[in-house]
């Protein structure tokens, strides 16, 4: 307690208590009087304490009382609020979750800030591994902790699990990994247990998984007893060793690694590959040694792979620029982040201005509202309530509304995440990551929704206390109010216009873009193309693939009723996977370079069944069969940068780097070049040898079709199945197509969503301001249709506010929007951010908008009884 | 402890003005001022002594009063409170503000003016 108030009671008391004896009373009388008259100095001394102490806190939960009361007086503003804040921030949150898990969580590991990527860099780019170099480099080194390597993704269809356990899945992904790559990132198994340094030793000898949580809950039923059991993958049969924790993908981004195996068991998912210098597949992690500096590892590193990389077959030409880089590792390395980054970053900017949007919206809202509660406010400011006061309970009322949108807005980004995980899921080459709400979303939704809360809640906040106390407790001052102080809410009207406009500008730009990329010419027949990938490069059979045999098989696929024709390929069409070889021909100079071409292998009938025009000459026939065969393809680019202007019919080619009359091939075709590797891609320079020459494994077979696909499919599996060829995927050259451009069509998709939002709450914010303003001026509305205005004066009057508010939101936008849509410059195709057909169809969107929210309010206002209106007055 | 916030509030500001008005021509310490509005009002407000410290701090804590220990007409220890600048502005608000104020509750309560609303 306060000793000075303590003194100065006990001093009033005396002197009340002095000046009632000096009036007669009696000292004993008088110090009785003075006391009772005080009341209790101890209730004042703590009421004292406590206003000093609490005051704040205090206030602030009568300020939250009065803003509940508020609320539940008026459920039909709180709804619209509370749910636009919710589909606002939800929207956020959910793109904030994504862009979370995707750019800025580190991995589900021990200490990831303490893990490095060991980058090789020769050639003048960025370069993989060989198992051999990475040996030297692991063996030799001394500057760091640990270093290891890892496969990345490596699809496997054979799957089986012997008698039949659990059900085998078409195809998983397997990563191949160190021994020590769980030890080193600091996982625990969830079951079982990990690799261990000797699964290094033992070339082929460890024939050992460790399933992923996910495989674990999948296919083995998250059974604890899968621990032990074997899983057949290819032809080796291997133990499933124990199960990572949930959460753990592995070391890439995106990617959704099933199973994990022993770098040394590489032969079981492909050709030899670890004694091959020329078998680049393997991407390095290091931890660095304690107090060793990033820069001695580095620099150890590098001499290192200088001097392993003497020992290659063709050792880079400048050693200079041959180095090793240690980066940042702990959020993992894969293609996924850089791919999603700009589609996150343009759908956060969309969602952010469709918040503000809402902000602006409900700022309307709660001017309207507050016009109506001018009454309340006068009243409690006549009673002392002080302006500062005032302003806090608005804003405590705003807020609570923020709050109240963001806890809903948490619940509508769950709904959003799902949406976008099966949007990234359902892609023919599925993208999985791992999202959830962690401290990083929920710190943002909190701060959208403070933020939200102050944006929308200020100004309405001030107005409602500069409100004139004398004339807001007059009768029928609520009506007093003259248009002068619409200005408010309609520059707020006008800033939903804005920000509309550079919404839906973007989303058109993204749409537009699709349409392009999906109307582009590929060269081939998309719909009536049906492919089965088929084989993989892991092939038991390919030794047996004779010419043939490949002949028989593809009479059989024709035979199929509803085929047309059907072909075979090595790689065939946007299947991902190409081969380079360096050609030469008759009129290079002897001691040129030789010229590097995309080479593929492929059937008679191909062009005809992928629907591919032959420009000149012809196509590979039943005659391009055998040893003798002689006859290549070129797309027409690859004629005009072999042979330029020059007919290249007739020309000679040699498949190797140096010129052979004897052995050479002759150019019997030219076809228009096709995008072989998805829409977005240009088409590369192409040659095409007889598949039917040797034979050899094929990776694609096609077929013309002329029934649906439906009904095709079943006949032509069981065929493969009979003739023991494994088909991966089943899928039309237009869903193969599509694939190519998924991240395109989810940005455009979400794009859509967001737009159609932003223009749904702009239109209700014109709704909302027009009906408002004309039900306002109902007496004077009235009154002009007594004195003879025509309805539909009354109409375009109200249609021409509307269109001018509009206008002048596209005016002031349009920069905006411009600038805005530079984000989208690099996702676009075949359209400029600045294309004026978009802006231009954005704006009259926006305007037919604005007639139609208008329309309603100004019919209502062209029906007004002038005698009811002037009886209101 | 129930407190009604809209009766606190009224007493709050309403005695909150009238001690800046006692205050208008001197410093006085506490039993002076209570003293004063007293005897002022006829006796209509029987304030409790007591309830004037929690306003004097809130008036201390705006700046509208100063306070110095002093010694008063019979030679105790009291401590004095002065009106600052700021304190004399608000008054001046508050007035004219409680005149309008005044005014319009009289002009409602007078039954010769009409209803309220159209």
């Amino acid at each position: 307690m306060d000793p000075e108030l303590q003194r100065e009671i006990e001093a009033h008391i005396h002197i009340e208590t002095d000046r009632l004896i000096s009036q007669g009373m009696s000292p004993a009388q008088a110090r009785a009087a003075a006391r009772r008259r005080f009341g209790n100095p101890t209730s004042t001394l703590e009421t004292c304490y406590e206003q000093s102490r609490w005051m704040p806190g205090e206030r602030f939960l009568q300020d939250l009382r009065y803003a509940l009361r508020g609320m539940r007086r008026s459920p039909g503003f709180t709804t619209v609020a509370v749910t636009l804040l919710a589909l606002g921030i939800g929207a956020n949150t959910a793109i904030f979750s994504v862009m979370d898990a995707v750019l800025l969580k580190m991995l589900p590991i021990r200490n990831p800030q303490n893990l490095f990527i060991a980058l090789p860099h020769a050639d003048g780019r960025d370069q993989s591994s060989s198992y051999p170099v990475y040996r030297d480099l692991h063996d030799q080194q001394r500057s760091l902790a640990s270093l290891f390597a890892t496969s990345g993704e490596t699809s496997v269809y054979r799957i089986r699990f012997p008698g039949d356990r659990y059900s085998a899945p078409a195809k998983v992904a397997v990563d191949m990994v160190s021994g020590k790559y769980f030890n080193v990132l600091g996982v625990e198994p969830r079951l079982g247990r990990f690799f261990t340094a000797e699964d290094d030793r033992n070339f082929g000898g460890s024939p050992v998984v460790v399933a992923s949580h996910d495989f674990w809950q999948r296919q083995l039923r998250g059974d604890p007893a899968a621990v032990g059991s074997p899983i057949v993958l290819n032809s080796t049969t291997f133990t499933i060793l124990g199960v990572a924790p949930r959460g753990f993908f592995g070391e890439a981004v995106g990617v959704g690694i099933d199973l994990w195996a022993p770098l040394t068991m590489q032969t079981a998912f492909a050709g030899e590959a670890l004694k091959s210098r020329d078998s680049i597949w393997l991407k390095m992690f290091a931890r660095p040694r304690d107090g060793v500096p990033l820069r001695q590892a580095e620099a150890e590193l590098t001499a290192l792979y200088r001097e392993t990389m003497k020992r290659e077959a063709r050792p880079p030409r400048n050693m200079d620029t041959v180095y090793v880089r240690l980066i940042p590792g702990g959020k993992g390395w894969g293609g996924y982040p850089r791919l999603l980054e700009k589609p996150l970053k343009i759908l956060m900017a969309m969602v952010g201005f469709v918040l503000l949007i809402a902000c602006a919206n409900i700022a309307n809202l709660l001017l309207a509202r507050g016009a109506a509660r001018r009454r309340e406010m006068g009243v409690r400011l006549a009673l002392g309530c002080g302006r500062a006061r005032l302003v806090r309970q608005m804003l405590t009322e705003s807020l609570l509304l923020a709050v109240a949108g963001a806890a809903l807005g948490l619940l509508v980004a769950q709904w959003g995440i799902r949406f976008i995980q099966a949007l990234f899921v359902s892609a023919e080459e599925p993208i999985h990551v791992w999202i959830d709400t962690d401290w990083r979303v929920l710190a943002f939704t909190a701060a959208a929704g403070l933020l939200t809360g102050l944006l929308f809640g200020i100004a309405p906040a001030l107005r409602a206390s500069a409100t004139p106390v004398a004339s807001s407790l007059q009768a029928g001052g609520s009506r007093s109010v003259t248009g002068g102080r619409l200005w408010l809410s309609r520059s707020l009207v006008v800033t939903q216009v804005i920000f509309s406009l550079v919404v839906l500008v973007s989303a058109g730009l993204l749409v537009r873009s699709l349409r392009n990329l999906r109307g582009i010419d590929t060269g081939f027949d998309r719909t009536q193309t049906l492919v089965f990938g088929v084989n993989d490069f892991f092939n038991p059979d390919a030794k047996s693939l004779t010419p043939d045999r490949l002949r028989t098989v593809i009479e059989r696929m024709e035979a199929v009723p509803g085929v047309r024709s059907a072909s075979l390929s090595a790689y065939g069409l946007m299947a991902g996977a190409r081969m380079n070889t360096e050609i030469s021909h008759q009129d290079l100079p002897p001691g040129t370079k030789p010229i590097r071409l995309r080479v593929d292998s492929v059937s008679s009938g191909y062009f005809r069944t992928i629907g591919a025009r032959i420009l000149y000459g012809r196509e590979f026939g039943v005659t391009d069969a055998g040893p003798n065969a002689r006859a290549v393809v070129l797309s027409q680019s690859a004629a005009r940068k072999l042979f330029g202007d020059q007919p290249p019919l007739g020309k000679l080619i040699s498949l190797r780097p140096k010129f052979d009359a004897k052995t050479a091939f002759e150019v019997v075709g030219i076809t228009a070049d096709l995008r072989h590797d998805g829409l977005r891609d240009d088409s590369a320079p192409m040659l095409y040898a007889p598949l039917l020459r040797s034979g050899g494994n094929f990776q694609s077979a096609e077929f013309r079709i002329g029934a649906p696909v439906g009904t095709i499919t079943p006949a032509i599996r069981n065929l493969f199945e009979r003739e023991n060829i494994l088909v991966r995927d089943v899928l039309t050259l237009e869903e193969r197509a599509d694939a190519t451009i998924t991240m395109e069509r989810t940005l455009a998709s979400l794009a859509t969503v967001f737009g159609i939002l932003a223009l749904a709450v702009s239109a209700a914010g014109l709704y909302g301001l027009l009906a408002y303003s004309t039900a306002r001026r109902t007496s004077e509305i009235g009154v002009r249709l007594a004195l003879g205005a025509r309805q539909s004066r009354i109409v375009c009057q109200v249609l021409n506010e509307a269109v001018r508010l509009c206008a002048l939101g596209v005016a002031v936008g349009l920069p905006v929007a411009l600038a805005a849509a530079r984000l989208t410059r690099s996702t676009l195709f075949g359209l400029e951010p600045t294309d004026p057909l978009t802006i231009a169809g954005t704006a009259s969107v926006l305007l037919c908008t604005a007639l139609l929210a208008a329309f309603v309010p100004a019919w209502r206002a062209s029906r007004i009884d002038p005698a009811a209106a002037l009886r209101h007055e | 402890m129930r407190y009604d916030p809209d009766r606190l509030e009224l007493l709050q500001g309403t005695l909150e003005m009238l001690i800046l008005r006692t205050l208008v021509f001197g410093p006085l310490h506490g039993q002076a001022i209570g003293h004063a509005i007293q005897s002022r009002s006829d006796g209509e407000f029987l304030v409790e002594h007591g309830s004037l410290y929690p306003a004097l701090q809130r008036l201390l804590a705006k700046g509208w009063l100063e306070a110095k220990w002093g010694t008063s007409d019979n030679n105790r220890k009291a401590r004095f409170y002065r009106l600052t600048e700021l304190g004399r502005k608000h008054l001046a608000a508050e007035t004219s503000k409680w005149e309008r104020l005044s005014a319009a509750i009289a002009r409602v309560m007078n039954p010769s003016h009409g209803e309220q609303g159209a």
